[in-house]
């Protein structure tokens, strides 16, 4: 865990769920696993209050607990705060894949933690029912319960396993479930449970001391409250993170695909990664995916490809060429395997070439790119072989040396190490490289989200008051009663406002498409460590 | 006297005598000089039988070392010939230093040779091989050659010698200035062929592979192009094109592969490609979009520093609406 990477770490905590979780969250990351006794020592601070933070990042699978001689360790689970970073996507993938339903159910479970399907399940209900009064509920219910079944059937959902911990009060996830019981769900719950439920809650939420909670300690006052135990209490669920990984890196390898040969190659591809990524763990990495055969293939593509065998063999061919795929045997019309190391290292390399030529121009790029193919080189052979005059070449390369994107190697001929008779040979090692700049993300990221917190707060009055005032005009607009406008916004603060507000949006979509640059990275790292 | 007049008589008409290799060296200038198409040594043993094999070819060896005659073969005979170049002849009534100085700097050929060489070479001081090389100079015997950076040295080679391309620089250089311009047209021309070429492939094939065939040019068809759109002063060989072509490989705007040519060996073939980012908007990757990407201090950059996200002009010029 690099410096860079905790920095961006304790800004998302902070920013999901304020300061004193932060607080258990960082100590946890500098000084690794802990008991529970000496986080409360190193922390000086009240224990209910650090048992409360563990809690919640228990629930949002952000701390594992271990046990260890009879007492517990808690570890952070530094892999899924980044993925927390990127939940706004997890969401838009949860529409694009399951539609609205299927975010609200994704945002559900950001929001909530771990949770039961009947608790999730009755949120959404309740809350796409608010916005939209037409829906019947009952049909409503039924939906989403479907689409939540589909979502475990997509793997996005999976089950987690419970043991019960005296130290915290609670069950806390434990040894992880065995593949075949991660995605069972269990029991049938029927939508007139869930609509009684649902109505039960809105009586809850109509009493006025309940209406402003959180929905996560709503939830746990229900529990406590008059309302019955789900049938499925004990049966909670969250997101997988891997699998949602997993699906983005899809997607990268099929958008690479799509770029360097044609939608339709994508297409094949898009196919071939669904049949080897069946009943994979995404956890595992292989180099390679299972055998696919030729005839699996043409059973499984898509109709509106409409490939000719011809094509399908030339398209096979040519994402062989690529290096995406190999090909395995002969038997039964050929058999191929993608080739995931391979893929990645494309995407990662060809990510990194770009990061080059934003950084520098043209010629520094066509340096880069020639030291990858060619590994280690003399720098008067660079600049004969890419057509560079000596001075400019050597220019080049003592920038790209000095951001450490190639290194330098002294390789004497006599042991004086005399500067004449010494060669010194550049060299480009992927990995390295990939490092580097992964920790440049991990500061930018930390960059970007350092100053939206600060436009945030630095604006906070500003943007609470424009809030207010949003929420006046809506109602003046609908009419319903005349409002005082108590502190009218004068146009020159409203247009701060939206000014700021443009910043930080501008802030948070960077910050996502920054994400998916780190994923590139991390995709290929994780191959070579 | 009429003794002595009497054995030249008879040297003359019949043989030479057998121990004198000198004026067997002579005869066989004499040859030579009337065969300008050189002679074998069977002419010579024809010429003179008596003469012993160890003597004539001690008389050959002689006059080849001192540069006379040079050697040369001709299906699987040697020819004798004289040598005719300025050498032997224009060293002629040279002081010895002069001729020292010329036949160092004619043994260096056509990749010249620097002065603090001849130095070595020849054991003669700086002033003396300044004026050999002035006066030779002012004969039109040897000139003097600037080479292209990185050595940049002044080279001295026979006056009538094309100097090496390694001196020049060939076909990229012009008054030892590299002409960046001139290969960054180039570049740009030769990827606009391919691209022309894939697009043109796209459009009469539909199956992938036989689009990737068609898209591929060949280094001479490339070559064919360029010369006709007459955009360069000097001849460019398919070497030329070729280092091009590499270039473009380099970029990442070509992709080189080999292909087997009409009489069945590979040769080298060139394709434009696309790029793995370039759909949509997505031209860049995320990190290169943020300032922070692209920025020089990065590396000096901390949250509370000099240099930090806080007060980075960078930052706040991107935020400016
Ligand atoms: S915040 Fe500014 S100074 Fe710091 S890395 Fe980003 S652009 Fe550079």
């Amino acid at each position: 865990m690099s410096q860079y990477q905790s920095v961006v770490c304790e800004l998302i905590l902070e920013e999901s769920f304020g300061e004193l979780v932060k607080e258990v969250g960082s100590y946890l990351l500098r000084n690794g696993g802990q008991k529970l006794k000496d986080l409360v020592k190193g922390l000086k601070k009240k224990k209910s209050d650090v048992i409360k933070s563990l809690i919640v990042l228990i629930q949002h699978s952000l701390v594992s607990c271990i046990s260890h001689k009879s007492a517990t360790i808690y570890r952070m689970m530094t892999s899924n705060i980044l993925c927390r970073g990127m939940f706004p996507q997890y969401a838009v993938t949860g529409r694009e894949l399951s539609g609205e339903i299927g975010e609200a159910i994704i945002e559900d479970f950001i929001l909530n933690g771990h949770s039961c399907m009947s608790e999730v399940i009755t949120r959404v209900v309740l809350k796409l029912s608010d916005t939209n009064q037409d829906i019947k509920e009952l049909k409503l219910a039924e939906d989403v319960k479907n689409h939540f079944v589909n979502l475990v059937d997509m793997r996005l959902l999976q089950r987690v396993a419970l043991a019960p911990s005296k130290e915290l009060g609670m069950t806390t996830p434990s040894h992880s479930l065995s593949p075949q019981d991660k995605y069972v769900i269990p029991v049938e719950l029927g939508a007139s449970d869930i609509v009684a439920a649902c109505s039960a809650r809105k009586r809850g939420r109509a009493s006025p001391d309940e209406g402003e909670l959180p929905p996560s300690k709503k939830s746990k006052s229900d529990e406590q409250g008059k309302d019955p135990l789900p049938p499925d209490a004990t049966v909670l669920w969250y997101i997988d993170f891997q699998q949602f990984q997993c699906h983005y890196r899809d997607q990268a390898i099929v958008a690479g695909v799509n770029n360097r040969i044609d939608p339709i190659a994508a297409g094949v591809m898009k196919c071939l990664l669904s049949l080897s990524t069946q009943d994979v763990d995404p956890n595992s990495y292989p180099i390679v995916g299972p055998e696919i055969f030729l005839l699996r293939l043409k059973d499984t593509l898509p109709q509106y490809l409409s490939l000719t065998d011809t094509d399908l063999e030339q398209y096979l061919t040519v994402l062989t060429e690529d290096g995406f795929i190999e090909k395995v045997g002969e038997a039964s019309s050929g058999s191929y395997h993608i080739n995931f190391k391979k893929c990645s290292e494309i995407l990662c390399q060809s990510q990194l070439e770009l990061v080059v030529r934003e950084r520098f121009n043209d010629k520094h790029l066509r340096l880069f790119r020639l030291l990858c193919l060619k590994k280690r080189l003399e720098q008067k052979q660079i600049s004969d072989m890419a057509l560079i005059p000596n001075k400019k070449a050597k220019e080049i390369l003592y920038s790209l040396l000095a951001e450490n994107f190639i290194t330098l190697q002294e390789v004497p001929r006599s042991n004086d190490y005399a500067p004449s008779r010494t060669f010194h040979l550049f060299s480009i090692e992927l990995n390295t490289t990939t490092r580097i700049v992964l920790q440049r993300c991990y500061k930018a990221l930390g960059n970007l989200m350092t100053c939206r917190k600060e436009e945030g707060s630095k604006n906070k009055r500003l943007l609470e008051k424009y809030k207010l005032w949003l929420r006046q005009q809506e109602a003046f607009q609908n009419e319903e009663e005349p409002i005082e406008i108590e502190e009218a916004l004068t146009p020159t603060e409203r247009e701060m406002t939206e000014n700021v507000m443009k910043k930080i949006a501008k802030l948070e979509a960077s910050e996502l498409q920054l994400m998916e640059s780190l994923l590139t990275f991390e995709e290929y790292l994780k191959f070579v460590s | 006297m009429a003794v002595k007049m009497e054995v030249k008589m008879e040297r003359e008409d019949e043989q030479l005598s057998h121990s004198d290799p000198l004026e067997l060296e002579d005869r066989i200038l004499e040859l030579c000089t009337a065969n300008e198409k050189g002679i074998t040594e069977q002419t010579i043993i024809t010429d003179q039988p008596s003469i012993n094999v160890e003597t004539r070819k001690k008389a050959l060896q002689r006059l080849l070392s001192v540069g006379k005659i040079e050697v040369y073969k001709q299906g699987s005979s040697l020819i004798y010939r004289l040598k005719t170049n300025v050498g032997t002849s224009s060293t002629k009534g040279f002081e010895l230093e002069e001729k020292v100085v010329y036949q160092i700097i004619e043994g260096s050929g056509t990749k010249g040779i620097w002065t603090r060489d001849i130095r070595t070479s020849s054991n003669l001081t700086d002033l003396q091989i300044n004026k050999c090389l002035k006066t030779l100079e002012s004969k039109k015997l040897v000139k003097k050659v600037k080479t292209v950076p990185p050595s940049k040295k002044k080279i001295y080679m026979l006056f009538d010698l094309e100097p090496d391309e390694s001196l020049t620089g060939g076909a990229w250089y012009s008054d030892q200035e590299f002409e960046t311009e001139f290969v960054d047209v180039l570049n740009v021309k030769c990827q606009q062929y391919l691209q022309k070429k894939a697009r043109n492939a796209c459009s009469e094939h539909s199956a992938p592979l036989l689009q990737r065939r068609a898209s591929s040019a060949t280094v001479s068809e490339v070559c064919e192009y360029i010369k006709k759109l007459n955009i360069s002063r000097v001849d460019l060989t398919h070497r030329n094109l070729e280092s091009i072509l590499n270039t473009l490989v380099f970029d990442g705007k070509a992709l080189m592969t080999h292909e087997l040519g009409p009489d069945g060996t590979a040769i080298k073939v060139y394709r434009a490609t696309k790029l793995y980012t370039n759909g949509g908007q997505h031209l860049v990757p995320g990190f290169s979009r943020t300032p922070c990407g692209i920025c020089p201090v990065i590396d000096q950059c901390t949250p509370d520093g000099a240099i930090s996200p806080l007060n980075c002009t960078y930052m706040k010029d991107w935020l400016r609406f």
